[in-house]
């Protein structure tokens, strides 16, 4: 069966916004939740930290440019 | 006069009817609205006494909505009117489908566009109001056209007019190895032998490429010879290029531009994922979110070597190779309105890519000697010669081309960048070209230095743009992309400040403006097709904040423009002075290594003649 | 040509799945067969819920009365189109001939006189049948037909008894004669007459508000019983009270609409029936100009469940069996099926069609 993942076209951006006291902190706690998302080579794309939390973006890409798009395989060609 | 019976049917909102209904009365129509929480009774009851012309019915649909909806029409029908009176539906989720199963006769999807209520009322051929197409249909603009390329300061054209001479001079009956390629290319596809699997005629094709791979590096050799590939590329499988047709082959409403009430500017995007098709979804998101024209970026790497692969190649690295193939594939899926410019400014291959991009469908062309000579790597004396031969083809094909000052972005003040900027368009327009200066907005290295911008970001951007106008008639096209510099990985920090750069050019009266997606600032991965929709949605609402409000300089503005204008004067005084271009650019009188800017080296002693 | 109506007292109450039955039938027995919709059916899903919907299969030779975009969006192949010069929401409507079997979308016009105009240019290709499948609860456009299927189920109540009781007040408003008005009277004006030769007329053809039942009560006041012409809509409640109002005119008064289903388009059918029922009692006639006869009922246990928590439709039944009782307890003179519980009756011959 077609997985929602397959359509996605490049990259998921996750957003959030974690509690954390410092910024190292933030930024390991970004990279923990990427792996505990199951999100492939996670990054952090975007941090800021500011008193007792921080705005992060994690970035994953699920197809690259050059890879071969599961979004343009038919059910025929998978 | 004819008249229309307007609705909310709704119990609470009923903004959609009270806008309506001042928008059709200022049209010259006889609009009647009735309250919320009219029943479809009472709308029947007064459709029967006034026997309007149209009944206009604003609902968002919910649940049960849509029985409560049929049931205005279903009553409307048994008690006869609707034979003679045409019932139309907006609002929120409501599509042309269900506005069919309810029974309407006409629906309106999306934001209100006056001229689709009024062909309804009016019972006009397009009338369905759907196929909106036909009256917004969109065209492919000429950004230059209506400019007279008049020079207002006489002693800044009488300065072009000695550089241009001298340029034209020097370069006299030089060529270069990238000259003579495009010649071959241009040949090849005369015999239409210039595609890898052309089959038309293969000993000419034998023959020309033998010459053409004689002309090129060891590398792009080893390409035609024994079909290596350079590091990263492969093949587009031609299954791969197969299913491309079926992503875009349901039928879509017509895509709506970022412009509110104004024709102008025309908003441009780049791309060049590395992949031809990946670049196509980009674009295809990017003209539906509003874009009217998009570039090609090649990789860096295309613009060092000698010579242009072929075929249809994808690429794991930024930038899209640039083949005759790759290009058509591309171009193929655009809306028949897309602006598209084939960028071919800086590197060794810069008269192919003219040639190429011309039998590709290209629109615009890309050509800057001060720029892709220092900043974009290339031997001032090299590119000097494939400029000049560039330009030409430009002037032959009768495309325009696009002069970008992103010079400014190692460093160099406005003033250089912009006098090399006039200098490219006084040598395309002697040429037979037509230019367009693209001035770039951003918070350069030399802004950040010398304090240009401690109290705001508007003054300085105001006269830059505004100094063009009072030198030269010319269209002016702010990039590339407008906030340079500006931006950070903060999608919304990014995608504001593009916003505000593009609306501020938009307030200048500008013709066009390129912009980034909010991934401008990330630099370890592509870009995402979700950070081109930022940024396109951002400057729309920022259009839609600002409508037809027009910029003036304020005094410190006015200062700055009036030092510019004079230092580009200046400037363009020395060049002709010192009576050598390539010099001036080795002698940094159009950005010298203080300002951050060195001469290129690639292709240093190919010239010839 | 015979033109069959299929309506629906909602969405999702089976009026497709009950035309199926009937395309394959007509299919079956070689009925040169059209068909068309007053709104828009063939889609996988429903435009509202998102849930799956039963879809349009035409066989070669079934000609298909659509805008002509739709016909991009099935798998059927067409071997002519023929336009017709009728626009509606989603473009011009053609009629294309299946020439290869495939999944339909249909979306016809939707006015009246659309309507008539098309079926007027089907009747003179040679068609025999003509299927007009409405749409939601709309029944107005239905006049034309010259009988109707009525569907109904559990997604209009998820409850047996209002279903069964819903499904008798609307089969009860089908069974009064046709009458023609009389020659002064015209269908866009509400008229009396008594045997006097008294006459008046109000300049609308509907009763929808209460200054005109203001002025019907009067007629009944001050004339005594008559025949009233409802030509248009008539919202039950104001007849309701009219008759309650003008109790002591009402024996021997003659009550003429136009069809039952301007009675049902514009209200409460158990409304209706209660007026009918008094009109009865009270020795008075209901006739109809057009009296579109009711061929059968389809009952259908799927409703629609809207889960407020997350925003979604799932799919969910009444029992199927208790529902089908109910209804065919409840409505004694028409036949109901539920088209997915066989066996049925002849439905060809009960639609006045030879199997």
């Amino acid at each position: 069966m077609k997985k929602a993942l397959d359509s996605v076209v490049d990259a998921i951006d996750i957003e959030t916004f974690l509690y954390c006291k410092t910024e190292d902190e933030a930024k390991e706690l970004a990279e923990a939740l990427a792996v505990e998302l199951n999100l492939p080579h996670g990054d952090i794309v975007f941090l800021e930290h500011k008193g007792w939390g921080a705005r992060v973006r994690i970035r994953s890409y699920i197809h690259r440019p050059g890879d071969h798009y599961r979004w343009l395989e038919t059910e025929e060609s998978k | 006069m004819k008249s229309v019976l307007l609705a909310p049917l709704d119990p609470v909102h009923d903004n959609a009817i009270k806008l309506l209904k001042r928008k059709l009365s200022e049209a010259g129509y006889d609009a009647i609205s009735m309250p919320p929480g009219t029943s479809a009774e009472e709308v029947v009851q007064r459709a029967l006494v006034m026997q309007p012309d149209a009944i206009l019915v604003s609902r968002t649909l919910g649940y049960k909505v849509a029985e409560t909806l049929s049931h205005l029409v279903d009553l409307a029908d048994a008690a006869g009117i609707h034979d003679r009176t045409r019932l139309g539906v907006g609002g929120m989720a409501i599509t042309k489908e269900i506005g069919a199963e309810l029974g309407f006769d006409g629906c309106f999807v999306g934001e209100l566009k006056m001229q689709e209520v009024i062909n309804f009322i009016e019972n006009r051929e397009t009338t369905s109001t759907l196929d909106v197409s036909a009256t917004t249909t969109r065209t492919k603009p000429d950004i230059t056209a209506g400019y007279t390329y008049q020079f207002a300061d006489k002693a800044i054209e009488a300065s072009l007019a000695h550089i241009t001479d001298q340029i034209l001079a020097w370069v006299g009956n030089k060529t270069t190895d990238g000259i003579e390629r495009a010649k071959v290319r241009a040949e090849m596809l005369d015999c239409d032998v210039a595609e890898r699997d052309s089959r038309a005629n293969p000993q000419t094709r034998e023959a020309l490429l033998k010459r053409y791979v004689s002309l090129c590096d060891a590398e792009i050799q080893a390409f035609y010879g024994d079909g290596a590939l350079p590091s990263g590329v492969r093949w587009l499988g031609q299954s791969e290029i197969d299913r491309v047709p079926a992503l875009f082959e349901t039928s879509h409403g017509e895509f709506g531009s970022l412009r509110h009430n104004t024709t102008r500017p025309l908003f441009f995007s780049q791309y060049g994922t590395g992949c031809p098709v990946m670049d196509v979804y980009h674009i295809k998101v990017a003209e539906a979110w509003g874009i009217d024209g998009v570039f090609h970026f090649d990789p860096s790497w295309n613009a060092q070597r000698e010579g242009l692969l072929e075929g249809h190649l994808t690429h794991e690295h930024d930038g899209t190779i640039l083949t005759l193939e790759n290009l058509k594939f591309i171009h193929h899926f655009m809306e028949p309105y897309t602006l598209w410019n084939v960028r071919g400014h800086r590197g060794l291959n810069t008269p192919e890519t003219q040639v190429l991009g011309h039998a590709a469908g290209a629109d615009l062309f890309k050509i800057n000697i001060p720029y892709g000579s220092t900043a974009g790597g290339t031997d001032p004396e090299r590119l000097t010669v494939d400029g000049v031969y560039s330009l030409m083809l430009a002037a032959q094909y009768g495309i325009p081309f696009d002069i970008p000052g992103n010079d400014e972005l190692s460093g160099v003040p406005p003033y250089k960048t912009f006098a090399g900027l006039l200098i490219m368009m006084a040598l395309g327009l002697r040429l037979g070209a037509r230019p367009i200066p693209k001035p770039l907005l951003c918070y350069s290295p030399y802004m950040t230095i010398n304090g240009r911008m401690d109290d705001n970001m508007i003054d300085m951007n105001l006269a830059k743009l505004a100094v063009w106008r009072d030198i030269v008639d010319t269209p002016i096209w702010p990039g590339e992309p407008v906030g340079f510099m500006t931006h950070t990985p903060d999608r919304v920090q990014s995608s504001l400040q593009t916003s505000l750069h593009a609306s501020l050019a938009a307030s200048m009266g500008v013709d066009a403006v390129t912009i980034a997606s909010s991934d401008e600032a990330y630099s370890k991965g592509p870009i995402s097709v979700q950070a081109r929709v930022d940024t396109l949605r951002a400057v729309k609402d920022e259009l839609r904040f600002q409508g037809s409000l027009k910029a003036t300089l304020s005094p410190a503005a006015e200062l700055i423009k009036e030092e510019i204008h004079q230092k580009i004067a200046d400037t363009l005084v020395q060049v002709a002075e010192r009576g050598d271009f390539v010099n001036s650019i080795y002698q940094g009188d159009l950005g010298s290594q203080e300002d951050g800017l060195y001469a290129g080296r690639v292709g240093r002693g190919t010239v010839r003649g | 040509m015979k033109t069959l109506g299929f309506v629906g007292t909602a969405k999702n109450t089976g009026k497709t799945t009950a035309a199926l039955r009937i395309l394959d039938l007509v299919s079956a027995a070689g009925i040169r067969t059209a068909l068309t919709s007053i709104g828009y059916d063939g889609e996988n899903n429903d435009h509202v819920t998102g849930l799956p919907k039963p879809r349009y299969f035409a066989q070669p030779g079934t000609l298909i009365a659509t805008a002509r975009r739709c016909l991009d969006y099935g798998t059927a192949q067409y071997s002519e189109q023929r336009p017709t010069g009728l626009k509606t929401i989603l473009g011009e409507i053609v009629i294309a001939s299946v020439a290869q079997e495939g999944y339909v979308v249909v979306a016809g016009p939707n006015r009246k006189t659309d309507i008539a105009r098309l079926l007027e240019m089907l009747r003179g290709m040679g068609v025999q049948l003509t299927m007009l499948d409405g749409a939601l609860n709309r029944l107005a456009p239905m006049v034309l037909a010259d009988g109707m299927v009525l569907s109904t189920g559990a997604a209009m109540d998820e409850r047996i008894d209002i279903i069964a009781a819903h499904a008798a007040a609307m089969e009860s408003l089908f069974h009064s004669p046709a009458a023609v008005a009389s020659p002064e009277m015209n269908a866009t004006q509400i008229a009396y007459a008594n045997a006097t030769g008294y006459r008046c007329n109000l300049p609308i053809s509907s009763l929808l508000d209460e200054n005109n039942l203001v002025a019907l009560a009067a007629w009944f006041r001050q004339h005594g019983p008559g025949m009233l012409y409802i030509p248009g809509a008539c919202d039950p409640l104001l007849f309701r009270r009219l008759l309650q109002t003008e109790l002591a005119a009402v024996p021997g008064s003659q009550f003429l609409f136009t069809s039952p289903v301007n009675l049902i388009a514009s209200g409460s059918p158990l409304v209706w029936q209660e007026c009918f029922t008094l009109l009865a009692q009270y020795s008075a006639v209901v006739t109809y100009t057009t009296p579109t006869p009711l061929c059968f009922l389809t009952v259908n246990p799927f409703y629609p469940l809207y889960l407020q928590k997350t925003g979604h439709y799932i799919p969910a039944f009444v029992d199927k069996v208790d529902l089908l009782r109910a209804a065919q307890a409840a409505v004694r003179a028409t036949p109901v099926v539920d088209i997915l519980q066989p066996p049925h009756p002849d439905l060809l011959a009960l639609c006045g069609l030879a199997s």
